[in-house]
C-alpha cells in the first residue's frame, strides 16, 4: 500500500481518535457522533495544470447544533517551501465550494528537516496585513514520542515511529506499540494497519530487532501473554492479505505475458477472488487463449472472496 | 514510500511459491523438493519473474536451468566461463 493511502486509511478509521490525539481544542465542540467523510475532492491548479487530490476532508456537526464545519487534512511525506501557499490555495477552494468554515491541519511525516515548519501564510503590505491564514501544523518529527507512549490511542500507535526518537530507542517504540496494541483490542485487520505503520516506518536493523525481543522478554508474563495473542492474530491476518497479494501478482504476470497489458477492471474482479479460486484460475490458465477465456471463466466464477482491503472499509 | 508489515511481506511470498508450484505441477507433474526448497530462497521480485517464465518452458530441466541462474543470495549467479 503507498504510503497516502495508507494514511487515509488510518485517518478514515480513526478519526475520533485523531482528533482526540492531536486537536484536542477541537474535539470539545466536534460532535463525535457526527461526521462524515467526504468523497475524493480534485482540485486544479490551472496555472501549474496540476490537478490535486485532497488527503481527507470530514464534515463535521458542531456538538449540540445543527451547523456544521469542514476539517481538511493534508499528510506531507516530503518538505516543500511552497506549502502554505498551497494550503491557502486548497482551503479558497474548498471554502468556496463547499460554503462552510474549514478547519486546516496539515500532518508532517518527514524525517527532516528537524526546524519548525510555518503555519502560516501571509499578504501583506507596508502599511497593511490583507491576510493571515493560519493552520493547524502536526510535525511529527518535533514531537517526543515518549508524551505519546502512554496514551491509549491508535492514532498515536501508528504515528509514534515517526516521532523524535533517541536511536537507541527505536527498538522501545515497536515494542510500546505492541503493547499499546495489546491494550486497545482492536480487530486483527485495525491491528495489522497500526503494526504496518510502525514497522514500515522504522524498520529495525537485526541488531535492533533483537533488542526489541529482549525488550519484549522484560514484560510481564501475562502481558508477554497478550501482546503474543494478539500478534500472531494479525500476523494471521497479515499473511492471509499477503498470499492473497502474492498469488494475483504471478497470476497477472502471467497473464501479462500471454494475452498483453491487463485492465484494471481484470485485476479490480481478480482481487474480489478467494485465495483457492484463484489457485483454480491457474490451473485453468495454461488451457486459456485469449483474454476472453479469462473474462468468461470469472463471469462463470462468482466471487466469494473478499477483498483484501475490504475488512477495513468504513 | 511503500508500507508493508513483515506479516504481508512473508504472505505474499508464500502466495506467490503457491502459484508458481501450482503451474510446474499441472505443467511437469511433481515438483521435486530440492526445487521447492530453492524456491523458498528466491526473492518476491525473482518469484514474479519465474512464474511469468513458466509459460516459455518445455520439461521441468529449464525451471531447474532458470534457478540455477537465479542464485539464493539474491544476485544472479556469474556468467559461465566456458569459451
Amino acid at each position: 500500500m503507498d504510503h497516502d493511502s495508507a494514511f487515509k486509511q488510518l485517518l478514515t478509521t480513526f478519526f475520533a481518535e485523531f482528533v482526540e490525539l492531536f486537536l484536542l481544542d477541537v474535539a470539545e465542540y466536534l460532535d463525535p457522533q457526527g461526521f462524515e467523510f467526504q468523497s475524493q475532492e480534485v482540485i486544479t491548479n490551472i496555472q501549474a495544470r496540476e490537478k490535486h487530490i485532497v488527503d481527507l476532508l470530514v464534515k463535521a456537526r458542531f456538538r449540540g447544533q445543527a451547523t456544521f464545519f469542514l476539517v481538511h487534512v493534508e499528510n506531507q511525506a516530503t518538505s516543500k517551501s511552497n506549502f502554505p501557499k498551497r494550503m491557502f490555495a486548497y482551503f479558497a477552494r474548498l471554502h468556496e465550494k463547499h460554503d462552510l468554515p474549514i478547519y486546516p491541519v496539515v500532518i508532517f511525516s518527514f524525517d527532516k528537516p528537524l526546524r519548525q515548519k510555518p503555519h502560516r501564510y501571509e499578504v501583506a503590505f507596508p502599511d497593511k496585513t490583507v491576510l493571515q491564514f493560519d493552520y493547524m501544523v502536526i510535525q511529527l518529527n518535533r514531537l517526543p514520542w515518549r508524551d505519546f507512549m502512554n496514551k491509549v490511542n491508535p492514532v498515536a500507535a501508528a504515528l509514534m515511529a515517526k516521532m523524535r526518537i533517541e536511536p537507541h530507542d527505536r527498538p522501545k517504540v515497536l515494542n510500546q506499540v505492541s503493547r499499546m496494541l495489546a491494550t486497545l483490542k482492536l480487530d486483527p485487520a485495525r491491528a495489522e494497519l497500526i503494526w504496518t505503520f510502525a514497522e514500515s516506518y522504522l524498520k529495525l536493523t537485526a541488531e535492533e530487532t533483537k533488542q526489541y525481543q529482549r525488550e519484549f522478554a522484560r514484560l510481564a508474563p501475562e502481558e508477554q501473554e497478550t501482546v503474543m495473542q494478539l500478534m500472531s492474530s494479525f500476523r494471521r491476518e497479515g499473511i492471509q492479505i499477503g498470499q492473497h497479494q502474492g498469488k494475483e501478482s504471478v497470476i497477472v504476470r502471467l497473464m501479462s505475458r500471454r494475452f498483453g497489458v491487463i485492465s484494471p477492471e481484470i485485476t479490480k474482479r481478480l482481487d474480489a477472488l478467494s485465495s483457492d479460486q484463484l489457485d483454480e484460475l491457474t490451473d485453468n490458465l495454461l488451457d486459456f487463449t485469449s483474454i476472453a477465456d479469462v473474462e468468461n471463466w470469472l463471469t462463470r466464477h462468482k466471487p466469494n472472496g473478499q477483498d483484501a482491503s475490504s475488512s477495513l472499509s468504513t | 514510500m511503500q508500507l508493508i508489515s513483515s506479516f504481508k511481506r512473508e504472505g505474499i511470498k508464500i502466495g506467490q511459491k503457491r502459484i508458481v508450484m501450482r503451474q510446474i505441477k499441472k505443467r511437469f507433474g511433481v515438483v521435486p523438493s530440492e526445487i521447492e526448497a530453492r524456491l523458498d530462497a528466491l526473492t518476491a521480485d525473482e518469484l514474479d519473474e519465474l512464474g511469468e517464465s513458466l509459460f516459455d518452458f518445455r520439461s521441468i530441466t529449464d525451471v531447474e536451468n532458470w534457478l540455477a541462474r537465479h542464485q539464493p543470495n539474491g544476485h544472479a549467479a556469474p556468467p559461465s566461463l566456458s569459451a
